[in-house]
């Protein structure tokens, strides 16, 4: 018995300082990277960048400066990329979208976006201020909080504290219904996105998969694109301004892959 | 003075011929009759040279060689030219049937030899084995007429059956077995449905000798036309018809000096060809896709100036169309490409000859290619259809495909990209940059535990709900439970006021006043609590009043309840109660007791 608490405990403290050495060197990596960036060294800098996301390990300043020095290294998509991912994580920093829209002047195409209703996006920027396990979390304890609150009035003999429990327990739980919507919202823009950046300098859109279809349109590298289906080695893409064809899976890289 | 710029000029030519290639020709009929005299001649360009003739063993030699010198000297535009010939004639005569060969003969210049070619001669023997100048005499002493078959023309095709578009040759020729001193008034056909196209013919100066159905014609082809069939079915060529003048000895004869004086009068006479038709047959069905009306035997390739190419700037792409057929007719191929190759309309360089074998030649398509964007570009092969006649079947040709290389071009040549179709503005952020990396530290998160994904995340939802509902499960019941407490001291209330009232009355008995007092106060505020429900620590006059005023009894029994109890408590403290005011009280709530269970 003994012996196998000491076991357990020799295991758990190795387990331990395994993650403590992973983080250091992760650390250590990150730091060598900015030091390369300082040095004007970036696509060395760019390639450890890309070695740490490719690690598993996101962190919205790693994807900024991964962009940051892919930018610098002069390949375009690889920067609107790494920005887009950026974004997802920290929808309002002020940097991250200037530098999107300045690395968006070096991309080819001119699309007609159309903008979404206000509400709609910022309802999808506040859905991305929390991290999703937050809107989980909040969501969860006030659906808790609220139903202790509807006990409280259903208890209760006072006529002042069964007006205030039951108030309290209407706002908490719509407090729930939002925060779980917005972490629904928020899996659909992290997790579910399916939206994508051109990597090839020019690609041209088909109407079918394969090599059969009619041509329908020439799209450029750094473009955005929204992936609707895939079959085989084909994505069928939409374009922002509606346009709707046929483009082999490599040649885009998804912002979620 | 003069001599010796005569002589220098003399050099000056000689030199001038040292330096001219020599050339040596030889002329013989190609066919005789048996017996015939023919004239064999070498002509040479030279005179410095020594004259080798050959071997002739077939024929007679009759006299030769004669030579004989000319030269010519033009001035055409200050320019001189000079020609000389020198010619080595022979008269021959032929004895024997058959095909004969003269050897070349050779001319030495300075230890050079130079060659003429061998010539063939075909003697033959001739039905009426009479030369032509007997034919001629003897016509000219027989009459005037000159028969059909003495003289004709004939409009000659290579084939009667063509495919639509490919090409025919017409020839227009005369055959004579007569003196011609001149061809007028030549009418050709309009070759209607036809594309007519006039191959260069040599003009007719004397007529060639040649071997028809065993007889000796002169002939000669007057002109020769290349036509191309422009739709299907029998096409008939309309006659082609001219005059031809005949040299006719004029009949009278003279008595004393016979022919050699006799005179010659010029006889116009009209002659004309038959009528003929060509059949012209439609392509077979399947076309290839793409076919364009091509018909003959071409190659295709395709060129690229450069495989790498800087951004904006041009490079050739050649589709390069060799062959015989219609060429004249290829419109430019469309080049298949992305549209970030600007392209320009192509030129067209057609190196085309006109022969009896057709046109043939090559028809070159340049394109001038600039890729406006950097990448690698493919040109897709071009196919190219055509139906080649001499099998009766389509063939496709395809081009190579080509690729090349757009490099991007520097700082300065992006700042002048146009792009074509797919343009946009080009947002210039002059000095500006992207901002700086976020130094410092950052947290890493592992993005691989989503707590909306897992379960006991969703589970928790109903769980809660579920913990609630037993909750509220367990208050009913306790509500229930309570509600049943209430129900059995309200019916026992009764009963235990009355013990109580017993214990007061005890009490009264023993003369213990504050005994009585207190018990009939437990009595009937027990009484009331079990009764209406109300915990004895919040019982009251004023409480009791409220519920008994709701319950609606006597206003009698409130008001003797107020007395009693004010009564009692007055009295429980003070000594000098009397017995009687005590009895009176307990009567007062017995009767209380009973006024609110009767209700």
């Amino acid at each position: 018995m003994k012996r196998l608490i000491l076991m357990i405990g020799g295991l758990l403290i190795f387990l331990l300082s395994l993650t403590a050495q992973e983080t250091k060197e992760r650390n250590l990596l990150y730091e060598k990277a900015l030091k390369e960036y300082q040095d004007n060294n970036f696509p060395e800098a760019l390639e450890i960048f890309e070695r740490l996301i490719a690690s598993g390990f996101s962190s919205y300043k790693l994807y900024y400066n991964a962009g940051n020095a892919a930018f610098k290294a002069g390949d375009i998509p690889s920067a609107i990329l790494n920005y887009e991912k950026a974004l997802l994580l920290k929808p309002l920093d002020e940097d991250v979208r200037y530098n999107l829209v300045i690395a968006g002047t070096y991309t080819i195409d001119r699309l007609e976006v159309i903008p979404e209703i206000f509400f709609v996006r910022w309802f999808k920027i506040f859905s991305l201020l929390l991290h999703i396990n937050v809107w989980a979390s909040i969501s969860l304890l006030c659906f808790a909080l609220s139903l202790i609150m509807l006990t409280v009035f259903l208890f209760s003999a006072r006529y002042k504290l069964k007006k205030m429990s039951f108030t309290t327990a209407i706002i908490l739980f719509f407090i729930s219904l939002l925060s779980f919507t917005l972490a629904l919202t928020n899996k659909s823009l992290t997790l579910n996105n399916n939206e994508a950046i051109v990597f090839e300098p020019v690609v041209t859109g088909t109407s079918s998969p394969g090599t059969g279809g009619n041509e329908l349109f020439v799209i450029h590298e750094g473009t955005k694109v929204e992936i609707q289906d895939k079959l085989g080695e084909w994505y069928e893409i939409k374009l922002s301004d509606g346009s709707v064809g046929w483009v082999p899976a490599n040649f885009v890289k998804k912002i979620i892959p | 003075m003069r001599k010796i710029i005569i002589i220098l000029v003399q050099l000056l030519y000689a030199y001038g011929l040292f330096s001219q290639d020599v050339t040596l020709t030889v002329d013989a009929p190609a066919f005789v009759a048996v017996g015939e005299q023919f004239r064999l001649s070498w002509t040479v360009n030279s005179r410095s040279g020594e004259f080798e003739a050959p071997e002739i063993k077939d024929f007679y030699v009759l006299s030769g060689p004669q030579t004989s010198f000319s030269q010519s000297t033009q001035i055409i535009n200050g320019k001189v030219t000079s020609t000389i010939s020198n010619t080595y004639t022979y008269y021959l005569q032929s004895n024997k049937e058959g095909k004969f060969t003269i050897p070349p003969a050779k001319y030495r210049v300075k230890n050079e030899d130079y060659l003429s070619e061998s010539v063939e001669i075909e003697v033959v023997r001739e039905d009426q084995a009479v030369s032509r100048q007997d034919d001629t005499q003897g016509g000219g002493a027989g009459g005037q007429s000159v028969s059909a078959s003495d003289l004709y023309v004939r409009l000659l095709v290579n084939k009667r059956e063509v495919y639509l578009g490919e090409h025919l040759v017409a020839s227009l020729k005369i055959y004579s077995r007569v003196n011609i001193s001149g061809i007028q008034e030549v009418k050709y056909p309009d070759f209607q449905s036809f594309l007519k196209e006039d191959l260069e013919t040599p003009p007719l100066r004397a007529l060639e000798r040649e071997n028809v159905n065993g007889s000796i014609y002169g002939t000669g082809i007057l002109q020769r036309f290349l036509l191309y069939p422009q739709r299907t079915g029998t096409i008939s060529i309309d006659p082609a018809s001219l005059t031809v003048l005949l040299q006719q000895k004029s009949r009278s004869n003279d008595p004393f000096f016979g022919d050699f004086f006799s005179t010659f009068a010029t006889v116009p006479k009209m002659i004309a060809t038959l009528p003929l038709e060509i059949k012209v047959k439609p392509l077979p069905e399947g076309a290839p896709e793409g076919f364009d009306g091509a018909v003959g035997n071409f190659s295709v390739r395709s060129e690229l100036s450069a495989d790498t190419v800087s951004v904006n700037n041009a490079l050739t792409y050649r589709m390069i169309l060799q062959g015989k057929g219609n060429l004249k007719l290829m419109a430019a191929p469309d080049l298949n490409l992305p549209p970030d190759i600007e392209i320009y309309e192509p030129k067209v360089n057609s190196d085309l000859s006109i022969s009896a074998s057709g046109t043939s030649g090559s028809r070159v398509f340049e394109y001038v290619l600039i890729p406006r964007y950097h990448g690698e570009f493919t040109i897709p092969p071009i196919n190219f259809s055509y139906f080649d006649p001499s099998s009766g079947q389509y063939r496709t040709l395809r081009t190579e495909e080509q690729k090349f290389t757009a490099l991007q071009g520097d700082e300065g040549e992006e700042g002048t990209r146009v792009y074509g179709g797919v343009s946009k503005e080009n947002v210039r952020f002059l000095g500006r940059d992207i901002r700086y990396i976020k130094t410092g530290k950052t947290i890493f998160r592992s993005g691989k535990k989503i707590l909306l994904k897992s379960n006991p995340f969703l589970y928790s939802y109903p769980g809660i709900l579920l913990l609630f509902f037993i909750l509220i499960v367990l208050r009913r019941e306790q509500i229930k439970r309570n509600s049943d407490i209430a129900r059995v001291r309200n019916r026992k209330a009764a009963g235990l006021a009355a013990r109580r009232l017993k214990l007061a009355a005890e009490c009264l008995k023993n003369s213990d006043t504050e005994g009585f007092y207190s018990e009939l106060l437990k009595a009937l505020w027990g009484y009331l609590s079990d009764k209406y429900n109300i915990p004895l620590s919040e019982l009251n006059i004023e409480a009791v009043k409220s519920i008994l005023d709701k319950n609606k009894p006597d206003s009698d029994t409130v008001a003797d309840l107020h007395e009693v109890i004010s009564k009692c408590e007055y009295s429980k403290y003070s000594p000098d109660s009397d017995i009687s005011t005590a009895d009176e009280i307990y009567r007062k709530a017995e009767k209380i007791i009973k006024d609110i269970e009767n209700k």
